[in-house]
């Protein structure tokens, strides 16, 4: 098949479309970290004191997991040089300092580069209806559909102004899913984290629209440190998103975000992402690190959390979307699409504690390697002794195209109530010949079979994405797929 | 009492060596493995493949190395067989019916072919005992063993018994070890079992190599009935030829921790293998069956089925894994684990994993554990059967699966009696 392989050279070869960085003056401080660091990215966040404690103790429990060898993470099926973490700069904040009040206060810069992307903030916001808050590197620069949301007590804003105005909120929820004694990137971030999104739901409240951030990462050698901490109190209901894309740089870039979801009693969380980082060019140089702790926990009764992300960026993915269900009746879903070419390596996946009963999970996870990349599902489900009738299933399908890469999957399963009900089912393989003869023979070119092929691949993770984000990711896919066969 | 327990092995060994231990032509062997075991260490449970099973506490209590005595065995009802028994790890002529083997087959102690060309060539060559610290210990306190060869073109009609019979009045530990070359074109079965005295406390620690020629067929049963006091490691390595055929039946009844590490190289084309497994536990059994197929070469078929049926405090474990190597296409691999809990406190891990660096392949893999149908129990009462008949009719066909698959037909009854001994 010479046509295939051509194809997937020519995909291969083809540039990064989002490659570019914009010229905006940041306030980067050097390289390095040490606890001088963490109190100055403090003072310029202007912490509350207690937010200082809570960085300087992470801190120091990252140092010891920095100094014992062993503690650092290797366990996953990824391979990458050691970081340096001094030679990164941990903290890094667009210009023209103020908060801005209108769009029309925003660096013109910032608008050209969102327009580039073809999200322009203006139209997005007359047309779709989506709140966006910008995170262009570490600070929020803009915020629209406050006072709209705020009508129905909303709270949804940079994780900057929740800990000034909200303080009490962030102090009893920061950590509480994800401790910063978790795992080494985790401690990292709860130390150093510079901004993020926060968002609270008051009881019985419907999110009238869907809550979009947008991420990108724009200074060289800048790690990104985001922090994002959802709360939706009884009854209440958010879809939340988030999409990012990255200029093309040379060096590695390191992103080690936290994200923190509580669903209380019937309240409902839809978490959705698509990641389109930088992944390095075709020789693997470059690209993003992106190593990031997300958890939910269903605190209440009959709650329900679910992701949903496309995954086609980055150099380095290592990602575990879980879920704690807690709550009696509660319910857990992820739904994955993980697309790798070139070098890329993602090892990712997700865990879903049964803790409550008659509590039920769903996985279902579409991997798709070609090049020479590396595609693993990791998921872990775990049926505590209490969960009674506690019910999963999982589905981890990989697709092949190409006869140098890689598609595993390391399911884990344990099961300590003889009333649960898990299933784990799980293929591998290419595209069918027959599929692609019966395409062609009709008269649809291989290129577009191919696309129609994986597209149906991953028609059950598309269709779960909101509306706003399924058009997006179906151009995503697209782009990345454009000529890959197997 | 601060040694490391590997410390006092090695204190074993060394004594094991002074006393006439591993015969001259396998020494250089056995010094390799010492060196390689007290490097390694046993594994902890930070090691990914140990992570639910802690065989420390069996590790740490003291056990001798006993010396053969007088004994007698019992056999398994039912089957016809050439029998080998091994007393203590060394081989009991007496005790062994080997009188009517056909031309070309040979049944033979370790001690009486060690200088053997093909023992020198081939042993220890597929039991891995670099990375594996439990076969690198048999391997250090080689002695004797029993060591079968087919000669190219020869069937065996009957299936070739092994048994270890282990007697010991104070805590023992046996490491038996079996040498199994088939040449290219010929076929046989072997049967693996052991017998203990009533209430003996032990520790065996098995190797099983295997190497099957060019369109060879070879099924290995191993019937492993334990007590709350006997723990079982065994190595299995099974190396494929092309065209060639080999099947595992595993069915391990009780015990205090069990251990199969299963590795299967499929280094030709053509190969199939099958691996099956059977594994019935109750009170505070641990049962860890950890498997390894390695597809280097295209054109394969490897089907594994293991089912479990876990009772009281029992733990199971399920660590499958196949790896398909870069350009080995058109390799079908399926892996399929079912468990059944029947009590709260009862707990099944399963770990079905996959590797895959070939785009060609179709590999599955399924997992599932629950308890026993409803509807199916329903049924069966709504029939006039008691709950407990029908749970009973229930699990012994869910066991009877695996059963059913096992080439040796002859023991098809005592494995069901054992499995409704298992579920009484």
């Amino acid at each position: 098949m010479n046509t295939d392989t051509q194809y997937l050279h020519e995909v291969a070869e083809s540039d990064y479309e989002h490659g570019w960085s914009t010229d905006i003056d940041a306030d980067t401080i050097p390289k390095g970290l040490n606890e001088d660091v963490i109190r100055l990215i403090s003072s310029k966040k202007q912490d509350p004191y207690w937010m200082l404690e809570s960085r300087l103790r992470a801190f120091r429990h990252w140092q010891t997991l920095l100094a014992d060898s062993e503690k650092y993470p290797r366990w996953a099926h990824i391979n990458y040089p050691q970081i340096d973490f001094q030679e990164i700069s941990y903290y890094s904040a667009p210009g023209n300092k103020p908060k801005y009040e209108s769009l029309d206060e925003v660096d013109p810069e910032l608008i050209k580069t969102f327009e580039a992307l073809g999200i322009p903030l203006e139209e997005q916001k007359v047309l779709a209806g989506v709140a966006v808050d910008a995170v262009i590197d570490s600070v929020s620069v803009a915020t629209t559909f406050k006072e709209e949301l705020a009508k129905h007590g909303i709270i949804f804003c940079s994780f900057t102004e929740a800990i000034e105005n909200h303080g009490d909120l962030v102090q009893k929820y920061m950590g509480s899913v994800v401790p910063y004694t978790d795992n080494f990137y985790a401690a990292l971030n709860s130390a150093v984290f510079s901004d993020g999104s926060f968002c609270y739901i008051p009881a019985g409240v419907r999110c009238p629209m869907e809550l979009s951030t947008y991420f990108r990462i724009n200074e060289a050698g800048t790690g990104q440190f985001e922090r994002t901490l959802i709360i939706a109190e009884e009854g209440s209901y958010v879809s939340y998103l988030e999409g990012c894309t990255a200029p093309r740089r040379d060096e590695n870039q390191l992103h080690a975000a936290v994200v923190e979801i509580i669903a209380h009693k019937d309240a409902e969380v839809k978490y959705s992402t698509i990641q389109n980082w930088y992944p390095g060019n075709e020789d693997g140089k470059g690209g993003v690190y992106n190593f990031v702790t997300k958890r939910g926990i269903c605190e209440g009764q009959g709650s329900k959390i679910s992701w949903t992300q496309l995954e086609t960026g980055s150099a380095i993915t290592w990602k575990y979307p879980s879920v704690i269900l807690k709550g009696d009746h509660s319910i857990g879903e992820f739904y994955s699409v993980a697309f790798t070419k070139g070098r890329q390596q993602a090892d990712t996946g997700t865990k879903m504690l049964h803790l409550g009963r008659n509590t039920s999970s769903t996985i279902i996870s579409k991997g798709i390697s070609a090049d020479r990349s590396n595609n693993s599902y990791r998921g872990l489900v775990r049926i505590n002794k209490g969960a009674s009738n506690a019910r999963n299933f999982t589905q981890c399908d990989s697709m092949l195209l190409g006869d140098r890469c890689g598609a595993h999957t390391f399911p884990y399963l344990e099961i300590h109530n003889p009333t649960a009900q898990v299933e784990h089912e799980a293929t591998t393989s290419k595209v069918g010949e027959d599929q692609m003869f019966y395409c062609q023979q009709r008269g649809i070119s291989e290129q577009d079979a191919i696309k129609l092929l994986v597209s149906g691949f991953c028609q059950d993770i598309l269709t779960q994405l909101p509306m706003e984000f399924a058009v997006e990711a179906r151009k995503l896919l697209a782009i990345e797929l454009e000529g890959s066969v197997g | 009492m601060d040694h490391r327990v590997e410390d006092r092995f090695l204190a074993a060994y060394e004594r094991f060596q002074s006393l006439n231990g591993t015969a001259t032509p396998l020494l250089s062997l056995s010094q390799n493995a010492i060196e390689r075991f007290v490097k390694k260490g046993f594994p902890k449970r930070k090691n990914e493949s140990w992570k639910y099973t802690n065989i420390t506490p069996v590790i740490n209590r003291t056990y001798q190395i006993v010396d053969p005595v007088d004994a007698t065995v019992k056999g398994l009802d039912g089957l016809d067989a050439h029998q080998a028994v091994f007393v203590n790890g060394r081989f009991a002529p007496a005790l062994s019916k080997l009188d009517s083997l056909p031309k070309g087959v040979m049944v033979e102690s370790l001690c009486d072919v060690s200088d053997n060309d093909l023992i020198q060539s081939h042993l220890g060559s597929y039991a891995n005992y670099e990375d594996e610290p439990f076969t690198a210990l048999n391997t250090a306190f080689l002695k004797d063993g029993a060591v079968i060869q087919v000669s190219s073109d020869t069937k065996l009609d009957q299936p070739v018994h092994i048994i270890n019979r282990i007697i010991s009045g104070e805590p023992a530990i046996v490491q038996p070890r079996i040498f199994i070359y088939a040449d290219n074109r010929s076929s046989l079965q072997v049967v693996h079992s052991k017998e203990y005295t009533d209430s003996i406390s032990a520790l065996t620690n098995s190797v099983i190599e295997i190497y099957v020629g060019q369109e060879g067929q070879v099924d290995f049963l191993d019937l492993q009935i334990g007590t709350p006091q006997t723990s079982q490691v065994t190595n299995l390595s099974v190396y494929q030829q092309s065209d060639s055929k080999f099947q595992s039946d595993v069915f391990t009844f009780g015990g205090e921790i069990v251990r199969n590490n299963l590795s299967i190289h499929a280094d030709a084309e053509h190969c199939e293998s099958i691996l099956n497994g059977l594994f019935m536990a109750r009170d505070r059994t641990h049962i860890d069956n950890n498997t390894f197929v390695d597809h280097a070469k295209p054109n394969c078929f490897s089907s594994e089925y293991y089912k479990g049926i876990l009772d009281d405090h029992a733990v199971g474990v399920f660590h499958g894994q196949v790896l398909v190597r870069e350009d080995a296409q058109l390799i079908n691999a399926y892996q399929t684990n079912r468990s059944v809990l029947l009590t709260d406190t009862a707990r099944m891990f399963s770990k079905p994993a996959l590797e895959i660096y070939a785009d060609d392949v179709k590999c599955s893999h399924g997992a599932t554990t629950g308890q026993l149908d409803k509807d199916g129990l329903f049924y069966l009462r709504s029939r006039g059967i008691s709950e407990e008949n029908a749970r009973q009719l229930m699990l012994t066909s869910f066991a009877g699966d695996i059963i059913e698959k096992s080439p040796v037909k002859a023991l098809h009854e005592m494995l069901y009696n054992e499995v409704e001994r298992m579920l009484r």
